[in-house]
C-alpha cells in the first residue's frame, strides 16, 4: 500500500479563500486523488444510456485514470467494468464504443461475459495432458473488477464503492430536480466533441464554478446578452456544496444598462456589435423555471448544460497531472420537430473547442496551468468575489463562492482539511 | 481501422478535363494559403454566394450523429464567426501552416466537381515551438463561376477529433 499520509495542503486558510497553487501540479495529491476520489466515495458520470440503446451495446469510459466499460446486456440491464484482463493485464475491449456478444482478451483469449464474469481460459486444462491450470485454479475468483451503476433518467453513474448512497441521494433535492428535468424524456444523441486541455482536471470544476469569468472572457456572451454580470442569475449548491448550478435569465438587463456597468468597470469595447444571422443567439423558451443558461457541475466529474436551447452532458478524464480530455455529449429529446434539432445543431456552434462562449476556457486553463507551475510554495489564488467566511448560495454572477465550496468538500473527500473549515 | 467511408476511386480521375482539376487544386491551396497568413476575407472569397463550411468530428461521423465542431449553413453564418473571432474570442496566440497532399477528384457533374484533399495542420507558438495540431480530410464541392473556381460546401472531417485546446481560426 502506498502511503499518503505524507500529502499535506498549506490552506492558509480555514475558508478555502485561498488556494495553493502546487495543489495543481503535485504528483503525490494527483495519486491521492485517484483513490479518494474517483475510486473513492463518489459517483462518476460514465455515459448516457442513450449512446448503448441495444443488448451489447458497449462504450469505454473513464473514471479518473481507470478505463471502464459500460455495456447492457440481453435483459437490457447496464454493465460495467475494469478494462483490464484478469489475467496478466492487458486491455479487454479494444474499441471505444460497439456491440459484442462477450468479450475477449487478445493475449491469451481469456473470455469474459458482458458483467465482466471469466467464462473461459483456453488450455485451462492442458494439453496433450500436460501444463494447464493448477487443480485450485477457480474461474469464479477471476472476474473483472466490477463498477457498480445506476441510471438517473437515462444518465448512467457508476461507483467502486458497492455501498454508496442511491443517486438521488448523492445529487440532493436541487440537483435531482435540475437534472430531472434535463433529461425529463427520452433523448436521442447529437454527437459528440472532445478537447484536450494541457491543464489539471481541477481548474475545470473551478471554471464551471466561476460565475464572475462568464461574461468576462467570453465577449460574445456580454455582447449578445447571453450571459451578463448585470443579469438576474444565481450560483447554488446542494448541502455539501459539492455540486454547483449557476443560472442566469436572458433579458433580465438591457443592452443600455449593460454597457454602462461594463463602460463604468473599465472593460467595454467598443459597440455591440451585430450579426448578419441572429438564429445562434435566439433563445426559444423551453426552461420550465426561465433560466436562459444553466451549467451544473456534479462532483466529480459530470458537468451539465442548457445554454440557450443547446444540450449537453460533459463529462471529464483525468490524463495525468498535466491534463484532462472534456467530452461534450450534445443531444435533443427524441420529440422535438426538425426544426428544434436543426436549431439545437446551429446553436452547438457556441458550444466545445470552438465555441464562441466556451473556447476560451481552454485557453485561460492553459495559462493557469502553465504558469503556476513555478510559483513558490506559498503563492495562492485569492476567491474572495461573492464574499468570504461561511460558504452558501448568491443571487449573482458576481461571485466565484461556488468554488470555495468546490474545494470546501475536495478537502474533506482527500483527508486534508485544515482545523475547522468551512464546510 | 478501415475508413468507414472510403470509396474507391482512382488517384485522379482521368474523364474529369485537366482544365477544372488544375483550377479547384489551385482553390484548394489558395484556401489554406489564405488561412496560414491570416487573410480571412481571402479565405470567404473562396467561398460562392450559397456555401457552407462544416468541420465535423471523424467519430460523429462513424457513429452516424449529425452535430459538428463548427457548422456554418451559409455565408453570413461563416462571416459571423469571422467576426466574433474578430472582436471578442480570445485564443492561443499562434501560427498555422497547412500541409495537402494530392487531390482526388472523385466526379464532376452538372458543374459540381466533387475533391477530397487530405490535410495537416502544423501550429507554432509564438516562442518558436511547433507541434501537430490536427489531421483529416476536406470534402470539398466546387463551382466554377464567372470568378473562377468556388467552394460550394467544404465539410473538414477531423481525425484528431479529440482536439488540441481549442480550434479558432477555421481549419
Ligand atoms: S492478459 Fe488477457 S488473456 Fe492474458
Ligand atoms: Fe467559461
Amino acid at each position: 500500500m502506498k502511503d499518503f499520509a505524507g500529502v499535506q495542503v498549506n490552506w492558509p486558510r480555514n475558508d478555502y479563500s485561498r488556494v495553493p497553487y502546487s495543489i495543481y501540479h503535485d504528483p503525490e495529491i494527483y495519486a491521492l486523488e485517484q483513490e479518494k476520489i474517483f475510486r473513492g466515495r463518489c459517483w462518476n458520470v460514465l455515459c448516457l444510456e442513450a449512446e448503448i440503446p441495444n443488448p451489447g451495446d458497449f462504450r469505454v469510459c473513464h473514471v479518473g485514470d481507470t478505463p471502464v466499460v459500460v455495456n447492457r446486456d440481453d435483459d437490457g440491464e447496464l454493465y460495467a467494468f475494469v478494462n483490464r484482463c484478469a489475467h496478466r493485464g492487458a486491455e479487454i475491449v479494444r474499441e471505444p464504443w460497439g456491440t459484442a456478444k462477450e468479450h475477449t482478451c487478445i493475449y491469451h483469449a481469456w473470455l469474459y461475459n458482458r458483467k465482466g464474469d471469466l467464462k473461459g481460459v483456453p488450455f485451462r486444462r492442458g494439453a496433450n495432458g500436460k501444463g494447464g491450470m493448477p487443480e485450485c485454479f477457480d474461474m469464479k475468483n477471476h472476474n473483472l473488477v466490477k463498477v457498480r451503476v445506476t441510471s438517473f433518467n437515462g444518465v448512467i453513474f457508476g461507483t467502486f464503492h458497492h455501498d454508496m448512497e442511491p443517486i438521488e441521494d448523492y445529487l440532493g433535492p436541487l440537483f435531482t430536480k435540475h437534472v430531472g428535468e434535463m433529461f425529463n424524456r427520452p433523448i436521442k444523441i447529437l454527437g459528440y466533441q472532445r478537447q484536450r486541455i494541457a491543464a489539471n482536471w481541477k481548474l475545470y470544476p473551478e471554471n464551471i464554478k466561476d460565475a464572475y469569468h462568464g461574461s468576462l472572457l467570453h465577449e460574445f456572451n456580454r455582447t449578445f446578452g447571453l450571459s451578463r454580470l448585470t443579469q438576474v442569475a444565481g450560483g447554488y449548491m446542494d448541502e455539501k456544496h459539492r455540486h454547483s448550478i449557476l443560472f442566469q435569465y436572458k433579458g433580465s438587463d438591457s443592452d443600455e444598462e449593460a454597457l454602462k456597468a461594463y463602460i463604468e468597470n473599465g472593460v467595454k469595447k467598443g459597440e455591440i456589435a451585430g450579426l448578419n444571422d441572429y438564429s445562434m443567439v435566439n433563445i426559444i423558451d423551453e426552461n420550465p423555471f426561465g433560466m436562459s443558461t444553466r451549467v451544473m457541475n456534479v462532483f466529480p466529474n459530470c458537468f451539465f448544460h442548457q445554454i440557450g436551447n443547446t444540450l449537453a452532458m460533459r463529462k471529464i478524464r483525468t490524463l495525468g497531472v498535466d491534463g484532462f480530455e472534456l467530452t461534450w455529449v450534445l443531444y435533443t429529446y427524441a420529440d422535438d420537430s426538425e426544426e428544434m434539432v436543426q436549431h439545437r445543431l446551429n446553436q452547438a456552434n457556441m458550444v466545445g473547442p470552438a465555441g464562441l462562449i466556451s473556447m476560451e476556457d481552454g485557453e485561460a486553463l492553459e495559462m493557469v496551468h502553465r504558469t503556476t507551475k513555478s510559483a513558490a510554495e506559498d503563492e495562492m489564488a485569492v476567491i474572495e468575489m461573492g464574499g468570504i467566511g461561511s460558504i452558501g448560495d448568491r443571487d449573482t454572477r458576481v461571485n466565484e463562492v461556488t468554488i470555495r465550496g468546490f474545494w470546501a468538500y475536495y478537502a474533506q473527500l482527500m483527508g486534508f482539511a485544515p482545523e475547522g473549515a468551512e464546510q | 481501422m478501415k475508413d468507414m467511408k472510403d470509396v474507391v476511386v482512382a488517384r485522379s480521375n482521368p474523364t474529369i478535363p485537366a482544365e477544372i482539376r488544375q483550377q479547384a487544386s489551385e482553390l484548394i491551396l489558395d484556401s489554406v494559403l489564405h488561412l496560414d497568413r491570416m487573410e480571412l476575407e481571402a479565405w470567404i472569397d473562396c467561398f460562392d454566394q450559397t456555401s457552407c463550411y462544416h468541420v465535423i468530428p471523424r467519430e460523429n461521423i462513424d457513429c452516424g450523429y449529425p452535430s459538428a465542431i463548427i457548422r456554418c449553413d451559409s455565408l453570413d453564418i461563416i462571416k459571423d464567426r469571422l467576426m466574433v473571432l474578430d472582436v471578442s474570442s480570445k485564443y492561443n496566440p499562434h501560427w498555422d501552416r497547412h500541409f495537402l497532399n494530392g487531390t482526388q477528384f472523385q466526379s464532376y457533374e452538372n458543374g459540381i466537381l466533387i475533391a477530397h484533399t487530405n490535410f495537416m495542420i502544423v501550429q507554432s507558438t509564438l516562442e518558436g515551438f511547433s507541434k501537430l495540431f490536427v489531421a483529416g480530410h476536406y470534402e470539398d464541392k466546387i463551382v466554377f463561376t464567372a470568378d473562377g473556381a468556388k467552394l460550394r460546401e467544404r465539410i473538414v472531417v477531423l481525425d484528431t477529433f479529440s482536439v488540441p485546446n481549442l480550434i479558432a481560426v477555421p481549419l
